[in-house]
């Protein structure tokens, strides 16, 4: 094994971990606690393992972890918490988007990287970005809800 | 992949040099997508090429240069008088893979379901390689082969050059897919230039139902010099249709792979004559 | 239909797990994957049929790293089904932990378990097997042909209840019925219609596949956390096929990543559970992607001949609808699924001369099981295809022809007493039915009155507006139990333990609510635990519609004894008759005058003050209605003449839930089911080749809908009261799904002509229709 230590800024911290070479970003991030990115497909095509890396959701099952090596990842787990969440956590758990929630996490943090760059997404901003996070649950109807009332174009605020 | 070790070199000297010296060991990594595709077993150093600055699209003297690791988002992203990528790139998969997938890696290795090489082919890119020289192909040299038979260790694919659209100049790209994010079942892409109301020069590319994507030559000579309109590009698809094999994927077959071409050419050509002049 | 003032039910609340899994908190079984776990991995076989002539393990064995290696020469040979229902099953015992047979591509060979998954995979590798290649049998006609190849030629494949079953004829099981006399009802008919249609290949696609993992505790217990949707009926099979005792195993389900009906089967645990008890270590198995697609469960495709006679009047005179079901490997739930078929669609409309006759067949294909619609979901296609078709025959509007025989409030079916669940049914007459106005809420909707005849259409692009009617059920009636625990704390809030399996629906919600409802308390007061069988009662688990209705009428009694118990310690504290009190928001008040204690106050008293003992409770419940849901399906699409591409402009499902107990739940609910409908209507599709293999088993070429492919989707629930049901509900979960494939082909017909009879509706299909003047020969698909 040929252990290799990065450093990369997690959640606002920055933090060192040790990684193979060959593991990708969703493997370090689970087995260090951060399971709230999920694993669905493990081919880039389901979106259920989206995290943020510099401000862009990229699916952390393709990304290998020394790709983020002196770069900036954010994942569910930094987004949002009981006392304080995400208004897109709020807004998806009050719309009833969230059926089995396996979705959910890779949901909020795509959407949420739209957001950050453009507050009043529109519904065709929503449709292009979300375009690689399946849900199987919803049929999205209630999903569409919960994002746009979170655009400031609706009045909704992120 | 199975990356024994990684390098992130800053400099594009530094890149190549690692490469070179590596060689058949390393191998360069830009938003690594192709993993999902390639399961390459060999031990391989793992060389980051995306800290090199060889990002980025500027306009020089009317020809854009996309440098190699500007990623799919970026090109979708941008605005700027003749810029025509930005509708390739809308038809490239999923968000998170636009957003790591780059332009070198798009072009490089050409699979069925590659959108940029079909564009890059109807818009007469030039692709930049820098080796120990530089040295400059036309996309029909660069796709005529799989393209890494064009690159020597150490060698780097750094920019790719088109033409902005002028005026009188239209653009189409069409992808056939059953949803959005769906690989492509036949690829076509025109550019065409108008004078006089009549087709000065014409550009037509397919790719997906094909083994290789590659230009209609006989549907363009048909084309040349023509008054457009949907006799004439009926017409002209009709004289070139049959110069491929065309491949069925994904569970259609040949004959209904060459109908969509078939189809499609004759709407690109339109659309991208609605563009030219001026609609 | 009758109203009433509920607080909890029917009300916009939050998902109780909502903000959790919004949050992302560790809540499914791979979040809680220890540290120190050793990965299973399995070996698949290359062969669609096969025997295994010598198999050598010792090099995977002697592997650093590598803990176990299981095959069919080292685990007890116990014939089972992997088929999650009640005991004994109505599906074969033909599966064995392993075998050295091969009968299907992926079928177990051997599994190891190694401290990593890369030595996992290294170890498959290093296991040396020969096979004999068998021939393959790949279609539901070719399984039935005389001297086809026996898939199933072990000694110990058996029916466990009295059901036909012919192994040696690749038979998995036969049901048939008549009413009346179809041959008579045919005569009689002006008209006459006699069409097959085919139903393919589909898979769940949960977004989480399938995960299970094991260890063997201090009491040397195993101890099981898996996605499934059976618990129970899980810790009943792992127990069989290890052969040790039902208390040597506990199940615990905690947040599921979807499940659709493919988790309704024992798929992973049985491996799990060997590999802990061996290895004496915690042990991790997770499906790949193309493993959910290739070995765990699909849709059982069909094939069905369906005829039809009616009177120019619009009276339907005969029905006869005769499915062969290809049950894949295994015959898992093959029996169930095609008698749902029978008696999920059979009574919708009325009519005296009906014959049903379904055959399982296996084959060397991935293995059928439940999902989602389960039967009829295929029935319901050529149903309501050819309900159009008469329509069109007799010349009457389809909207007219289904609104004058549909089954209405008051009727029976003879169809209900004669079709159950491999066994004979149960009757019922409908006690709730509002089909009627969903029809018309649908059609004003899509604009019904819009609908022109495909003859009058032009031009490239057409449009076209086609329904469907469903109807479905709510539980297996005098079969399946539910039960419920209820417990009260100190400060008034409850515990509320169910076998009952939320894989995502949102059932601890739904049944948390008419818990808050019966208690006079309020949702945030419910803490619901489910499920784990050392912790709570048992229950059948999640399928077959059942979980509002046979669940929560379990919660509701054991709601409503916890609520007697209140009010006995209220009188008592107040110093008065229970009758004289009553509960509201959460105090027990009394009726007139003054005087009330809280919930807080009556739990404290009855621990810790005077004649102590714990309020609570444990109810459980069977049915002996399976009340159907009803739904109207109205889809508008536009075809692409030269492509035959087809893209659906909007959608409406207007469904009949009975009281929806959770508004947004149930829209939910439809929504997502009939999004999964029209994936499997125009994208999804197994691709084998010639020998069996599948050759797309990820979600890049097995396509879903995105949210960018959305069309426009309305739900209109129109409510009814079940006065059987808890709080007046019925099921909503499965009825979805069945409306795209008929509504989708209703439309593309009437957009261009064009009757597809064989699914998905690919637009090679649809241009090949047009080229052929409308239609093209029928084939038998995948
Ligand atoms: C699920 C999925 C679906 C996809 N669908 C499509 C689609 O519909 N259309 C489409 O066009 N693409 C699609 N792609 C992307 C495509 O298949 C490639 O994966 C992608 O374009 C590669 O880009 P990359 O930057 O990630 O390259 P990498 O994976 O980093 O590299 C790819 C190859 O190119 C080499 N390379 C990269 N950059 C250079 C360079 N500058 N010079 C020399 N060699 C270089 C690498 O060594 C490697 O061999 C899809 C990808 C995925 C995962
Ligand atoms: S797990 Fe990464 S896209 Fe599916
Ligand atoms: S809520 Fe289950 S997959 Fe989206």
């Amino acid at each position: 094994m040929n252990m290799k230590t990065i450093t990369f800024t997690l959640n606002r911290k920055e933090q060192s971990f040790d990684i193979e070479p060959d593991e990708t970003l969703i493997d370090l991030l689970r087995r260090t606690g951060h399971t709230g990115t999920k694993l669905g497909c493990d081919t880039g095509m389901c979106g259920s393992c989206a995290v943020i890396v510099d401000g862009r959701a990229i699916n952390a099952c393709i990304l290998f972890a020394f790709q983020a090596n002196g770069r900036t990842v954010e994942t569910i787990e930094g987004v949002g918490d009981f006392d304080s969440p995400h208004p897109l956590q709020t807004a998806m758990a009050d719309a009833g988007a969230v059926q089995c929630g396996f979705c959910t996490p890779g949901i909020v943090m795509t959407a949420k990287a739209l957001l950050d760059e453009k507050p009043d997404a529109s519904e065709e901003d929503f449709k292009l970005h979300l375009d690689g996070n399946l849900c199987r649950c919803t049929g999205y109807v209630k999903i569409k809800e919960a994002l746009l009332s979170c655009s400031s174009a609706t009045g909704g605020e992120s | 992949m199975n990356y024994v070790d990684f390098k992130s070199p800053t400099q594009l000297d530094e890149a190549r040099t690692l490469l070179k010296e590596l060689g058949e060991s390393a191998s360069p990594v830009a938003g690594s997508t192709l993993h999902v595709f390639l399961k390459d077993e060999s031990p391989k150093v793992a060389v980051d090429i995306l800290r090199l600055g060889l990002n980025g699209i500027r306009l020089v003297d009317g020809v854009y240069h996309i440098g190699a690791t500007t990623t799919v988002t970026d090109m979708l992203n941008h605005r700027q008088h003749g810029w025509v990528l930005d509708r390739v790139a809308e038809a490239f998969v999923t968000q998170p893979i636009r957003n790591m997938a780059t332009m070198g890696g798009s072009v490089v290795r050409v699979f069925p379901w590659s959108d940029l090489p079909v564009a890059l082919l109807a818009l007469n890119a030039e692709l930049v390689i820098t080796g120990d020289a530089e040295r400059v192909m036309s996309a029909p040299e660069f796709f005529a082969t799989q393209p890494f038979h064009h690159l020597q260790a150490g060698d780097l694919l750094t920019s790719v050059r088109i033409p902005a659209l002028v005026e009188g100049q239209g653009f189409a790209y069409h992808k056939e897919r059953r949803t959005t994010t769906d690989f492509s079942r036949c690829t076509i892409a025109a550019w065409l230039a108008l004078d006089d109301g009549k087709i000065a020069d014409v550009r037509i590319a397919v790719g997906a139902a094909v083994p290789m994507p590659r230009r209609m030559d006989a549907v363009e000579d048909a084309l040349k010099g023509a008054r457009p309109g949907p006799a004439a590009f009926e017409k002209a698809m009709q004289a070139g249709i049959d110069a491929p094999r065309w491949k069925g994927l994904h569970g259609i077959s040949d004959e209904y792979a060459r109908h969509l071409a078939s189809v499609h050419i004759v709407d690109v050509l339109t659309k991208a004559h609605e563009e030219a002049k001026g609609a | 239909m009758s109203k009433r003032d509920f607080k909890v039910v029917n009300q916009p609340l939050r998902k109780i797990d909502a903000m959790t899994l919004a949050l992302g908190k560790p809540s499914y079984v791979g979040d809680f994957k220890p540290d120190d776990a050793l990965i299973i991995k399995m070996l698949g076989s290359p062969h669609a049929h096969a025997r295994i002539t010598s198999i050598d393990i010792s090099e995977a064995e002697k592997m650093p790293g590598v803990h176990c290696v299981l095959y069919y020469g080292n685990v007890p040979r116990i014939v089972h089904t992997t088929a999650g229902q009640g005991y004994p099953e109505p599906s074969p015992y033909d599966t064995f932990m392993f075998d050295s047979k091969m009968r299907f591509v992926g079928d177990r060979v051997a599994a190891v378990a190694a401290e990593t998954e890369k030595i996992a995979e290294a170890a498959l590798k290093a296991i040396k097997v020969e096979y004999e290649v068998l021939q393959p049998v790949l279609r539901i006609q070719d399984a039935m042909k005389e001297g086809a190849p026996i898939i199933h030629d072990e000694p110990e494949a058996r029916a466990v209840i009295p059901v036909p079953y012919e192994p040696k004829k690749n038979m998995a099981a036969h049901v048939d019925m008549e009413i009346g006399d179809l041959e008579k009802g045919m005569a009689e008919a002006d008209e006459t219609i006699d069409f097959q249609f085919y139903n393919h290949y589909g898979q769940h696609c949960p977004v989480e596949p399938h995960v299970s993992m094991a260890w063997v505790d201090r009491e040397d217990r195993i101890i099981i956390t898996t996605s499934t949707q059976v618990p129970f009926h899980c810790r009943r099979i792992v127990a069989q096929t290890l052969d040790i005792p039902v208390r040597r195993v506990r199940v615990i389900k905690p947040r599921i990543g979807g499940g659709f009906g493919v988790k309704q089967e024992i798929v992973l645990e049985d491996v799990v559970a060997m590999m802990a008890l061996r290895t004496k270590r915690p042990v991790y198995w997770e499906y790949t992607r193309a493993e959910e697609f290739i070995s765990s469960r699909t849709r059982h495709p069909m094939l069905m001949r369906l005829r039809m006679g009616a009177k120019r009047d619009g009276t339907i005179t005969a029905i006869g609808l005769d499915c062969h079901s290809n049950t894949g490997w295994n015959g898992s739930q093959g029996l169930t699924v095609v008698c749902n078929s029978g008696s999920k669609m059979l009574p919708l409309y009325r009519c005296g001369n009906i014959h049903f006759e379904g055959t399982v067949v296996y084959t060397n294909l991935p293995a059928g099981g439940a999902y989602r619609g389960y039967g009829a979901t295929q029935a319901a296609f050529a149903f309501e295809s050819a309900m159009d078709e008469m329509a069109e025959k007799i010349g009457m509007d389809p909207l007219k022809f289904r609104a004058m025989n549909h089954i209405k409030s008051g009727d029976t079916s003879p169809v209900f007493r004669a079709l159950g669940e491999g066994r004979e049914g149960v009757d019922q007459a409908i006690t709730s039915c509002e089909l009627a106005r969903c029809i018309k809420a649908g059609a004003r909707e899509i604009g019904w009155k819009r609908r022109k005849p495909h003859t009058t259409k032009k031009g490239r692009y057409r449009r076209g507006i086609g329904m469907a009617c469903l109807m479905q059920g709510s539980a297996i009636p005098e079969i399946d139990m539910g039960a419920a625990t209820l417990k009260m704390n100190e400060d008034g809030s409850f515990n509320l333990l169910m076998g009952a399996t939320d894989l995502g629906t949102g059932s601890d919600t739904v049944l948390a609510q008419i818990a808050a409802e019966q208690l006079g308390t309020t949702l945030d007061q419910i803490i619901v635990y489910s499920s784990d069988t050392d912790m709570t009662p048992f229950d059948v688990g999640a399928y077959a519609s059942s979980t509002t209705y046979l669940s929560g009428q379990a919660v509701q009694n054991v709601a409503l004894k916890v609520r007697k118990q209140i009010l006995k310690v209220g009188a008592d504290m107040l110093d008065c008759k229970p009758a004289e009190l009553t509960i509201e928001d959460a105090k027990v008040v009394r009726k007139k005058g003054e005087g009330q204690v809280t919930f807080s106050e009556i739990a404290l008293y009855s621990m810790y003050s005077a004649n102590q003992f714990q309020i609570g409770d444990i109810s459980s419940k069977i049915v002996h209605h399976s009340p159907p849901p009803f739904a109207a399906h109205f889809a508008e699409v536009e075809v692409d003449t030269l492509t035959g591409a087809v893209r659906v402009i909007k959608y409406v499902a207007a469904a009949d839930c009975g009281t929806p107990i959770h508004p947004k739940l149930a829209e939910g609910q439809v929504e997502g089911a009939v999004m999964n409908g029209i994936c499997y209507a125009l994208t999804e599709e197994y691709l084998f080749n010639d020998k069996g293999r599948m050759l797309n088993p990820n979600f890049g070429d097995y396509k879903l809908y995105t949210l960018s492919d959305l069309p426009e989707m309305k739900t209109i629930l129109v409510p009814s009261y079940e006065k059987t049901g808890p709080y007046g509900a019925k099921s909503i979960a499965e009825i979805g799904i069945n409306g795209p494939l008929p509504a989708i082909a209703n439309a593309i017909h009437n957009a261009c002509g064009v009757r597809l009879r064989t699914g998905p509706f690919t637009p090679e299909k649809i241009w090949r229709s047009l080229q052929a003047g409308g239609e093209i020969p029928f084939e038998e698909g995948h």
